[in-house]
């Protein structure tokens, strides 16, 4: 039904399209030497409309009739863009331009965050030279700019996951925020590498180095910066073209052009890394580039098992047609982490720690313009496979535990582990994904109104092909014994999880409507997705309006779904392993075992959704900006652990001995209550966001050759779940056995402000940045409406609701909620925190960089709620980057 | 050595005597008297002390007449003439608590020991017989002690852990015993090590009762385990013991698994607790309460169980190897759950996270044992009455080094075990445990 909606517009967005290119607009670009630059890209802003610039350096480009006003922007890799503004009627007969080297001799220099001026979203961004004055080594760090992040250095031996827009982070805010590397996504849905994840939930197999986060969301530190061109980070209401996210979307740019060798050596802490990069003209219309990335963390150098280690190589190849019309690139990128076996520093030989991550990704960008019918048409594709094996060993010497294999309900007779030996956690995943997307773009006109249709069809697919958990008795691991918690047996990924699908249709018009002397940018946008079985139909809608000379005010609102991950549905069943009889003495062992099963796959779960809205107002002037974003977003129906019991029956068995050589007989006499804990994956998590962001800059003041950048965000996160929270009784002899509590709730805020000042001397070729960083407000609220139960449940199991007075009895004081559960943290100081960064390059290619944060090594301390001492800020800490062009 | 002390005694007596015999040479007799002996014995745990130097008394039930005699090294008193009628033979003897020790070579934990022999309606005449055996008789002398405990267990990587703990009550008493409803509690206390030694203040325990007396009245448990029976069901003779285990299995044997044999690196560092009179298990206890049995729960068919009286973590007779337990020995004789529960009185606030400990009254304790180490004490747990003193295995955790009592002395082949109330004089480490056995 709703597709044929979406097609019927479609046919009729195309039955009254008008196109009418006129007039050209020629001209020639040229480097600062005088010489003719080709392979400039030249784009109408705001149209999909691209031409290269020949071996000359010249380039004509047909401007719709109807613009009366358009802006070119032209873009050479290595050199800095250049955006200008035309009015039809006075564009000179030929527009010559000059790109200069966008190094640090550059009289402008973009250093810091921006506000993408493109559009009416309030996404910031991060341009090349940003990205390389930060003397980054992975995305990690980049993301320590966005406005109201601290700077800190990243753990690097734990996953790194980025959350937006939040005072409280959590797996499913970052689990929302979707990445995509040259419009290909980067997905992380089929990663399956958890363990026990009935019982341990979205904990890691490695606790004190995580590698791997599926529910989690993109590991940050497996995303080389090296052959970054640029980083887009949209918190607000994106395009109808980007699906599957709840939290916001990273846009990362790659790019393929003739480039110098460039060597890059950056030392963070206890890490360094290297990158290599090469850009090959391999013919007129042809360029590869070639990037190497060596990264060696280690958060502390004494202790082996943080050491992270990873080699990424990646090539791009563009080629486009002899008449610009068709564009190809193709990219490959092989990505591995070096970290062997290790060994724990304090059992050597006996516990080991190991983890394999290899990923292998390939994607085929197809860019077509027609000449007639639409303006671009473009086919996407994106494959990516990886290995991944977490493998952690200990000694266990537990005299023999009971281990029960069984499939099916029922009592049997249970193997044992040996006494003494060394157990396995294994999980073996190969995660496969693909993605498909083909989309077309076209501009015309109806009447006064110019509308810009990009629509689309988007195919994901999701796979695990790896062994999974193996559970064998000979290396069990312990905690698999029966009796720990829910069993588990082998579960094989390739054998027990069925491919993924997801797929989606969208079209969104981009529209400028003139309202008087105003013109209105709407972009309204929808889109319909089918994940897992549900049906999610999302409508978004950006405002933007120039409402005064320099002024511009924006809004939106829009709804996203963001689809659970393989790990969050396939778990495989859930085994209840009761030890009956663990009979021994000198002459046997036989251990009788009850099993219960029970499905544990939770197959019909929701997508998780969430409503935004933001509104901003923008105000630019000769290189002064200021921008002003407020939101609020509403994410609910997010992925959470739940808690069910369930009493059941297993076998009471009574014992006959016959002779001590052989094991008693048995026969069952009734049956035994026993309570059991569910946990399903369901759909509860919900938090409400808002909060405002401001970014404000001056453009270079030539007489101090400074500029300078505020940036702040305040944040409020409110989080709670529509679960009980269950405790337990702490009186052992009280007849009460668990009471039921409405779930806490957790409020958090934040306010954090950056001030940010670049001196640059572009004679020297030098830049220092001055960075104070002020921390306003950081508290964190733990509470419970109300200290008493609803409910219990009794020794026998029996449910009992609460009566309002009841609850405050005395007499249930064992089940009351007092302490701990009740947090009210918060930093009870303003503080600040200072960095430097500087960097000069030399005449012969040599950049070098250096950085210190917190150098004034200023750590306030204050007592908490508890009298300890806190102590606030990361030491001071140094690095440096070394930079060799050839 | 006794025997000469007891001479001495016996001489110094005697000097007595002789003044008070010159009296009855006053008297003219009517009747023609005849001669008496009383043979005098110890109860049997002790018969194998001479009772010397004992005043012996014959008491004329029909008259006022009385005699007076003393035992000599052989336990005889000897009466040369007595007017023959009808008598109560009396003799008694009260020693204090040094006076016990240096009779009979061990300690008691009585202030004083009252031994009594008597007999009426002795009848003495020329027709019977010239002598009668008393035997000096007694309250039990003695109870139930630990005789071993071993808490720190065996190598972690060669040897069996934790699984292997146990403890062994003794009766060194000279009665019978019945063990049924003896409970062996962990007591819990402040692990402070800051010097000053300060146990907790239970008297400010959210919900406490017992005022001034909550410090010096009570202990806190937080595990109880109590041997089970009906009351008659399990005797233990003087000189018997009891081995209690975590687990009553052979640790030393591989378990076989479909013909493959798995075993300790190093049994030679594990005892075999096969033969263990109890053992604990907690798999019926967990069921009853709605929870899961735990996954090493080893049940040998032939060790019967312990009752579990209260139990806040522990998954097994765990005993801490860190050496942060006391254990006490006492007889339940009502139901625990009448007593409180306490919560650590450092607790501010009672929630359900709150671990709260068992109390249990002084009074009823019938041995205990300190453990501690020297440097860095933690503050005691037991009143010095108690335990004067504290033990430990100075080799520490998984060491196999186990505590056994002193042997004070062997009497009539019962070994009485020195029970100073003072661990650390009572007590002496073996290198390995000897569960049932005896430091030769």
């Amino acid at each position: 039904m709703s597709v044929r909606i979406l097609f019927t517009s479609i046919l009729w967005t195309l039955g009254v399209t008008v196109a009418a290119w006129g007039q050209s607009v020629k001209g020639i670009v040229k480097d600062d030497n005088g010489k003719g630059l080709p392979g400039v890209m030249v784009e109408i802003r705001g149209l999909q409309k691209i031409t290269f610039t020949n071996e000359q350096g010249g380039f004509e480009l047909k401007v719709p009739e109807q613009l009366q006003e358009f802006s070119l922007l032209f873009h050479l890799l290595g050199k800095k863009d250049v955006q200008l503004d035309f009015q039809r009627d006075s564009v000179p007969a030929t527009v010559l331009v000059v790109l200069l080297d966008n190094d640090l001799y550059l009289d402008e220099l973009v250093v810091t965050e921006q506000r993408e001026t493109n559009g009416n979203s309030s996404a910031t961004v991060f341009e090349e030279q940003a990205i390389n004055l930060l003397q980054a080594q992975s995305l990690a760090e980049v993301m320590t700019l966005l406005p109201g992040k601290r700077i800190e250095q990243p753990e690097m031996f734990r996953v790194q996951t980025l959350s937006l827009r939040t005072a409280n982070p959590d797996r499913n805010n970052s689990f929302g925020v979707s990445f995509l590397i040259d419009d290909i996504p980067l997905s992380q849905n089929e990663n399956m590498q958890l363990y026990r994840p009935h019982t341990k939930g979205f904990n890691p197999v490695n606790q004190r180095r995580p590698t791997n986060d599926p529910a989690g969301g993109i590991d940050l530190r497996t995303i080389p910066v090296g052959n970054i061109t640029k980083v887009e980070v949209n918190a607000g209401i994106t395009d109808a073209r980007y699906g599957d996210a709840t939290t916001g979307l990273v846009r990362i740019e790659r790019e393929a052009g003739k480039a110098p060798y460039k060597l890059r050596m950056t030392m963070r802490g206890g890490s360094y890394s290297f990158s290599l990069t090469k850009g090959y003209k391999l013919s007129k219309r042809s360029q590869l580039n070639a990037s190497l990335d060596y990264l060696h963390a280690a958060q502390d150098p004494r202790d082996m098992l943080t050491q992270y280690k990873r080699v990424t190589g990646n090539l791009l190849w563009t080629v486009r047609n002899r008449k610009n019309r068709l564009r190809n690139t193709v990219s490959a990128s092989v990505s591995t982490n070096l970290d062997g076996e290790k060994e724990e520093p304090n059992s050597p030989g006996r516990n080991t720690a190991k983890e394999k991550n290899h990923s292998f990704r390939f994607s085929n960008r197809l860019h077509w313009s027609p000449k007639k019918v639409l303006d671009r048409l473009s086919f996407n594709t994106g494959f990516s496979f990886g290995i991944q094996q977490t493998r952690r060993t200990s000694f266990v010497n537990n005299g023999g535990n009971v281990v029960a294999l069984g499939m099916e309900t029922g009592m049997y007779e249970a193997t044992y582990t040996p006494v003494a030996y060394t157990s396995v956690r294994e999980v073996d995943g190969k995660p496969l994904s693909a993605h498909s997307r083909l989309e077309g773009d076209k501009s015309f006109w109806t009447g006064k109104i110019r509308h810009r249709i990009n629509a689309g069809i988007e195919i994901n697919f999701s796979d695990n092909l790896g062994e999974g958990r193996k559970v064998s008795s000979e290396n069990l691991d312990v905690q698999l014994a029966v009796g720990n918690g829910v069993g588990e047996r082998s579960y094989a990924f390739k054998d027990r999880v069925p491919a993924s699908w997801r797929w989606a249709l969208y079209l969104q018009d981009n529209m400028i409507i003139p309202l008087g002397q105003k013109e209105l940018e709407t972009k309204l946008g929808f889109r319909y997705d089918r994940m897992n079985g549900y049906v999610s139909m999302s409508p978004r809608l950006n405002l933007g309006m120039k409402i005064h000379k320099n002024w511009h005010w924006r809004g939106g609102v829009g709804y996203f779904t963001k689809a659970p991950s393989l790990v969050h549905m396939y778990n495989g069943n859930l085994y209840y392993d009761f030890l009956l009889a663990d009979h021994r003495n000198n002459y046997y062992a036989r251990a009788l075992v009850y099993t219960l099963v029970r499905d544990g796959d939770v197959t019909d779960l929701k997508p998780s959704k969430s409503w935004k809205t933001e509104m901003g107002l923008d105000f630019k002037k000769k290189g002064y900006s200021l921008s002003l974003t407020g939101y609020y977003s509403k994410r609910y129906d997010g992925f959470e652990k739940k808690s069910l019991y369930e009493q059941v029956n297993i076998p009471k068995l009574q014992f006959e001995p016959v002779e001590p050589t052989r094991p008693p007989l048995y026969e069952q006499t009734g049956e035994e209550k026993v309570l059991i804990k569910y946990t399903r994956m369901t759909n509860a998590h919900f938090s409400h966001d808002y909060g405002a962001e401001v970014l404000v800059s001056t453009p270079k003041l030539q007489e101090i050759n400074t500029s300078f950048t505020l940036s702040g965000a305040y944040w409020v996160t409110e989080t709670s779940s529509t679960l009980p929270h269950i405790i337990n009784s702490n009186d052992p002899l009280s007849e009460e056995l668990k009471a039921f509590h409405k779930r806490a709730k957790n409020l958090s805020k934040e306010l954090n402000l950056r001030f940010t000042v670049v001196h640059h001397i572009p004679e020297v070729g030098l830049v220092f940045t001055l960075i104070a960083e002020q921390f306003l407000i950081k508290s964190n609220k733990n509470y419970f409406d109300s200290p008493y139960p609803y409910a219990y449940l009794d020794r026998n199991l029996v449910y009992h609701e609460l009566s309002e007075e009841e609850r405050a009895n005395e007499k249930y004081a064992h089940l009351w909620i007092q302490k701990v559960k009740v947090t009210d943290t918060h930093a009870p100081l303003v503080y600040h925190n200072f960095h430097i960064r500087a960097s000069k390059q030399m005449s012969n290619g040599i950049q070098l960089s250096f950085y210190a944060n917190n150098f004034l090594n200023y750590r306030p301390t204050y007592r908490d709620n508890e009298n300890k001492e806190k102590r606030l800020n990361e030491a001071i800490s140094f690095g440096g980057q070394l930079t060799i062009t050839l | 050595m006794n025997f000469l002390k007891v001479n001495c005694l016996a001489i110094f007596m005697g000097l007595f005597l002789f003044t008070a015999c010159n009296e009855n040479d006053d008297g003219v007799p009517p009747i023609e008297p005849v001669s008496y002996q009383v043979q005098l014995g110890f109860k049997a745990s002790l018969s194998e002390i001479v009772p010397m130097g004992i005043e012996v008394r014959l008491r004329n039930l029909n008259s006022d007449l009385e005699y007076t005699g003393t035992t000599d090294e052989t336990g005889l008193a000897e009466f040369a003439a007595i007017v023959p009628g009808s008598y109560e033979v009396k003799a008694n003897l009260q020693l204090t608590q040094s006076e016990f020790k240096e009779l009979f070579g061990f300690t008691t934990q009585n202030e004083l020991t009252n031994f009594n022999a008597v007999h009426t309606g002795v009848v003495i005449n020329h027709n019977q017989a010239a002598k009668i055996e008393l035997t000096l008789e007694s309250a039990r002398i003695g109870g139930l002690v630990f005789k071993q405990i071993y808490y720190v267990g065996s190598d972690r990587n060669k040897a069996a852990m934790f699984r292997d703990m146990f403890f062994e009550i003794y009766n060194n008493s000279d009665e019978e015993i019945y063990l049924d409803g003896i409970c062996f509690a962990q007591l819990f206390g402040s692990t402070s090590t800051k010097g000053d030694s300060k146990q907790f203040d239970w008297s400010q325990s959210i919900g406490q009762t017992k005022g001034d007396r909550s410090n010096t009245g009570y202990v806190y448990a937080d595990h109880v385990y109590k041997i089970p029976g009906s009351g008659t069901d399990y005797p233990l003779a003087p000189g018997a013991s009891v081995v209690i285990a975590g687990t009553g299995i052979n640790h030393k044997a591989p378990l076989v698994v479909d013909g493959k044999e798995y075993k300790v690196e190093d049994p030679s560092l594990t005892v075999d607790l096969s033969d263990a009179a109890f053992e604990i298990n907690l798999r019926q206890y967990r069921i009853d309460r709605g929870m899961k049995p735990y996954s090493t729960d080893i049940d040998n068919p032939d060790v019967p169980n312990m009752d579990i009286v209260y139990n806040l973590s522990n998954k097994d007779l765990i005993l801490d190897v860190m050496g942060r337990d006391s254990f006490i020995l006492f007889r339940l004789t009502e139901d625990a759950s009448n007593w409180d529960r306490l919560p650590n009185p450092e607790e501010t606030v009672v929630d359900e996270d709150t671990k709260r400990y068992l109390q249990i009254p002084v009074e009823i304790i019938v041995d205990g044992v300190e453990i501690n180490r020297p440097v860095k004490p933690f503050p005691r747990r037991l009143p010095q009455a108690i335990d004067g003193g504290y033990t430990y295995a100075p080799k520490g955790i998984f060491s196999s080094q186990s505590l056994i009592r002193r042997v004070a002395t062997t009497l009539d082949g019962r070994k009485i075990l020195q029970d100073t109330n003072n661990s650390s004089e009572d007590f002496i480490t073996i290198d390995l445990p000897l569960p049932g056995g005896w430091v030769e």
